[in-house]
């Protein structure tokens, strides 16, 4: 018997990676509670190694910029040039404060113009692989970040939430692949279903041929779903594409949002509307 | 200790792909999980190689968002068949590394689109094809078989270098 298991042992070891690799993959479809305890422990040391070595790698580069190109300086000149140096990172360090000073401003405008409670939270990690498009958030279910909840800017759209931990929380980019939203053309109200490329732009799925739809029309969330409120920026129209055939006509649209430099976004808790209530209510009544 | 630090420098790969190597200007961020998994596996045989290989694909699945397992079993199968190769051809030659990092990250690609198909939904295959697998492949190909072949010149060297010492 242990002979067998020596023999084998490469093909033994093959088909349990495999095995324990299809566990998950079907496991991953059905979302069963042991399956979510298990992605919970793995997401939350992987983020945490994630954010640490972002946060490592900014200090390294930062460090490369500051410094590394005094190195030829002459030693007379030293003083004054670790002078400057720590001017110039105090500058630095200002400028800084101040360009984060006024995104928040503009957060905090964002914030208290639109009628839903939002949580803010910074980007620590992003995972751009070919075929995914993620962020991860330092905001988990502490915070009261929940799955599927929209994650928005000022600008619009962002994506939503995939998974949780207790401290991180993983965003999947509108622009993924596997990403949908309900969207709506905003000068025709022409409706559809905003989709993720694999390139950098969206498309419009299911869009009737016949509507009326040109290059530089903004698209809009239609607030259908329930993930997405109503009328948040999705992005433009880019590209219209009628073929002779088919039902539908192709339709491409840039994101808003500037997805590789995001630094902070909002993760909106209800996107339900004050008076999204009323009609029925009254219909109630 | 070397088994620690050895997996260190591997969990950081995973991270070192997402920020470092997404910073250079290039059209594709080529896949070091695949080449690292390949290296192994040509390198130090079955075992390592399907054990580094199925290591890095559950923490890609992991940060990525992608559907767990996914890059698990393909990192596994990637290691596994690339120190099968290895054991067959093990050769200098940095146009057999090119030929296998291509035919390696092509099958990684359509059975990663295959897998995304029975999983999560279809993606436009004529897409996926021209879009992605095969650009990544190419990048794969030329980038993986040149740091396979410094790595190995590398690794050459020491040994020389050790050899002649002991003489």
């Amino acid at each position: 018997m242990l002979s067998f298991f020596l023999r084998f042992r490469q093909s033994i070891l093959l088909f349990i990676l495999l095995v324990t690799s299809l566990i998950l993959m079907t496991s991953h479809a059905n979302q069963g509670a042991g399956f979510q305890t298990l992605t919970f422990g793995l997401f939350e040391v992987t983020a945490a190694m994630e954010s640490w070595f972002s946060s490592g790698f900014k200090g390294i580069e930062n460090y490369y910029h500051r410094h590394i190109h005094l190195v030829g300086v002459e030693k007379e000149n030293r003083l004054i040039r670790e002078q400057v140096t720590v001017l110039q990172e105090q500058l630095n360090r200002l400028h800084e404060i101040a360009l984060e000073n006024n995104r928040f401003k503009e957060l905090l405008k964002f914030q208290e113009s639109v009628p839903y409670s939002m949580i803010t939270a910074r980007v620590v990690g992003k995972s751009d692989n070919s075929w995914s498009r993620t962020l991860i958030l330092n905001a988990g279910s502490r915070a009261g970040v929940a799955k599927g909840m929209a994650v928005t800017r000022p600008e619009g759209v962002v994506g939503k939430i995939l998974s949780v931990s207790p401290h991180y929380s993983l965003v999947q980019l509108l622009i993924d692949s596997n990403s949908a939203i309900p969207g709506i053309v905003q000068r025709t109200r022409a409706q559809g279903i905003v989709e993720g490329k694999i390139t950098n732009l969206c498309q419009i799925k299911y869009l009737d041929r016949l509507y009326d739809v040109r290059v530089g029309d903004m698209v809009l969330s239609s607030g259908l779903g329930g993930v997405y409120p109503k009328g948040l920026v999705i992005g433009t129209v880019v590209a219209v594409q009628k073929k002779s055939y088919g039902l539908f006509q192709e339709v491409q649209v840039a994101p808003a949002v500037d997805l590789s430099r995001l630094e902070e976004v909002f993760v909106i808790k209800n996107s339900r509307l004050p008076d999204d209530d009323q009609p029925f209510k009254s219909i109630q009544e | 200790m070397k088994f620690l630090l050895i997996l260190f420098l591997l969990t950081l790969s995973v991270p070192f792909q997402t920020h470092i190597l997404s910073l250079l200007p290039f059209p594709f961020p080529f896949d070091l999980v695949l080449i690292v998994t390949y290296y192994f596996g040509y390198f130090h045989g079955k075992n390592k190689g399907m054990t580094v290989g199925a290591y890095l694909g559950i923490l890609t699945d992991v940060l990525s968002g992608e559907h767990l397992g996914v890059q698990m079993f393909l990192k596994a199968l990637v290691g596994y068949f690339s120190a099968v190769f290895g054991m067959g051809i093990l050769s200098k030659n940095v146009v057999i590394h090119f030929v296998l990092l291509l035919f390696f990250s092509l099958m990684n690609g359509l059975l990663n689109h295959f897998l995304i198909y029975l999983f999560v939904g279809e993606i436009p295959f004529k897409d996926a094809l021209l879009g992605m697998i095969l650009p990544s492949a190419a990048w794969n190909a030329l980038f993986g078989s040149l740091m396979v072949f410094f790595l190995q010149k590398r690794a050459l060297k020491k040994q020389s270098d050790f050899s002649s010492e002991k003489i």
